[in-house]
C-alpha cells in the first residue's frame, strides 16, 4: 500500500512538473493500467532485487563429514512472475553490515537453467557451510546475516544467519546456482 | 480502514459461495458473476507443520515508537494447498534450543480467517519485536539464534534462524504476534 501510493505520488508529481502536454500520456498510461487487472499475458522478466526476499531454511540441514548443506531460498514477495538465472553472491555479515572473511565460493554445473518464480513462490540454492568449530585457526565469530546479491543484481537481501564463520582468508561457504523450489 | 473493507469482501464471498449451493444450479449464473467480483474461498485442508517451513524476513521490516514488526513467514513446501488459521505458538531461542524469556503473546490487531497457502506459495503473521522493552527494561538482552514456531493447531515446532536481540529474564514481553494473513508481505 506504501509503496503504491509513493508511486502515485510520484506520477503525480511527474504530471504536475511536465505540465498540460503530458496530460494525455498520463491518461493514457491510467487507462491501460485499469484495462490490465491482476492475471495480464505472461511475459517473463528477470526478478527485481525488491521484491525478492532471501532466507536460509534451518531445517533443510543436510550434513556430511563438516560440511552441512542448507537450502538459501530467495521468495517472489512481489505481484508479477520473474526469473533467475545463474549464482547469487554471498558473504556472511555481522549486525553492522560488516563482512566477516570471503565470499561464498561458487560450486554446481558450468550451464545452469533458467528457473521462473511464480508471485509468492520460492526458489532455492545450496548453500554448504564448513563447520569452522573444526578450524579454529580460522579465528571464528558469530555471523548475524548472510548478504546476498541475486543474480546479476547490485541490490543486496539479507537473510538471518546466527553461524560461526571465518574472519580470516579461509573459505567456508559455498554456493550452488538457483533451482528450482523452495 | 483498507483492512476492514478487504474482510467484509471475503465474507460476504463465503456467505454468496454457500447460498449459491444451496440454492443449486439456478444459481448458477448469479453464482459466478459473484466469484468474479471477489475471488471464492478454496477448501483446502489443514497444514501439516512438516509441510511447512518458518522464516523471518529481515528486510521488510516496519518500525514505530519501540516496536519493529518483521513478517514471520509460512511456506507450505508440500505438493497440494493447504490451510492455516488463527495465531501460531512463537519463541525466541539458542541455537540449542534453550527458550529465551517469555513466548509472544497474542496481538488481536487482525480477526483469524482460514489462509489458504497454494503449493509452494507463503503465507505470514506479523511478529511484533519490541525493542524498547529489550534494551530499555533491564531484561539481560543476548542475541537470539533461532525462533520456534508452532502453526496453528499443531503439536510440532518449526525453527527459523533469527539473529536479533532477545530478553533472558521472564516477566518481558518482548514478543508479540497476529494471527496469519494471506501473501508473503507485512500488513501495511
Amino acid at each position: 500500500m506504501l509503496k503504491v501510493s509513493r508511486r502515485a505520488a510520484a506520477s503525480a508529481a511527474a504530471v504536475l512538473a511536465l505540465g498540460a502536454g503530458s496530460l494525455t500520456w498520463a491518461a493514457t498510461s491510467a487507462s491501460a493500467a485499469t484495462a490490465k487487472p491482476a492475471a495480464p499475458a505472461y511475459v517473463p522478466r528477470p526478478c527485481n532485487t525488491s521484491q525478492l526476499a532471501a532466507w536460509v531454511n534451518a531445517d533443510s540441514a543436510d550434513g556430511t563429514a563438516g560440511t552441512t548443506y542448507y537450502h538459501l531460498d530467495l521468495t517472489n514477495t512481489g505481484g508479477r512472475a520473474c526469473w533467475l538465472y545463474g549464482w547469487p553472491g554471498v558473504s556472511a555479515v555481522n549486525w553492522a553490515g560488516r563482512q566477516l572473511g570471503v565470499p561464498a565460493v561458487r560450486r554446481g554445473p558450468a550451464h545452469p537453467g533458467i528457473v521462473n518464480v511464480a508471485p509468492g513462490g520460492t526458489a532455492h540454492a545450496l548453500l554448504g557451510y564448513v563447520d569452522v568449530q573444526l578450524s579454529p585457526s580460522c579465528r571464528p565469530a558469530t555471523a548475524t546475516f548472510l548478504r546476498v546479491y541475486p543474480p546479476a543484481s547490485r541490490n543486496a537481501r539479507h537473510a538471518f544467519f546466527p553461524l560461526p564463520v571465518c574472519t580470516t582468508r579461509t573459505w567456508d561457504l559455498t554456493i550452488g546456482p538457483i533451482q528450482y523450489g523452495a | 480502514m483498507f483492512q476492514v473493507t478487504s474482510i467484509k469482501r471475503i465474507r460476504h464471498a463465503a456467505v454468496a459461495g454457500a447460498s449459491a449451493l444451496a440454492l443449486g444450479a439456478g444459481a448458477a449464473v448469479w453464482a459466478t458473476s459473484a466469484a468474479q467480483a471477489a475471488p471464492p474461498p478454496a477448501i483446502a485442508p489443514l497444514c501439516a507443520t512438516s509441510a511447512l517451513s518458518v522464516w523471518v524476513d529481515a528486510d521488510q521490516s516496519s518500525g514505530a515508537a519501540g516496536t519493529i514488526a518483521y513478517p514471520l513467514e509460512f511456506t507450505n513446501h508440500g505438493p497440494r494447498a493447504c490451510t492455516l488459521r488463527g495465531y501460531p505458538g512463537v519463541s525466541a531461542t539458542t541455537l540449542g534450543g534453550r527458550q529465551l524469556g517469555d513466548a509472544a503473546s497474542r496481538q488481536p490487531v487482525f480477526p483469524a480467517t482460514p489462509v489458504v497457502i497454494p503449493a509452494g506459495g507463503t503465507a505470514h503473521a506479523d511478529l511484533y519485536w519490541h525493542d524498547a522493552e529489550v534494551f530499555t527494561s533491564g531484561c539481560r538482552p543476548t542475541a537470539a539464534s533461532l525462533i520456534k514456531v508452532y502453526p496453528p493447531n499443531s503439536k510440532t515446532a518449526q525453527v527459523g534462524f533469527f539473529s536479533l536481540q532477545a530478553c533472558t529474564v521472564k516477566h518481558h514481553g518482548y514478543l508479540s504476534v497476529s494471527v496469519i494473513r494471506g501473501g508473503p508481505r507485512l500488513d501495511p
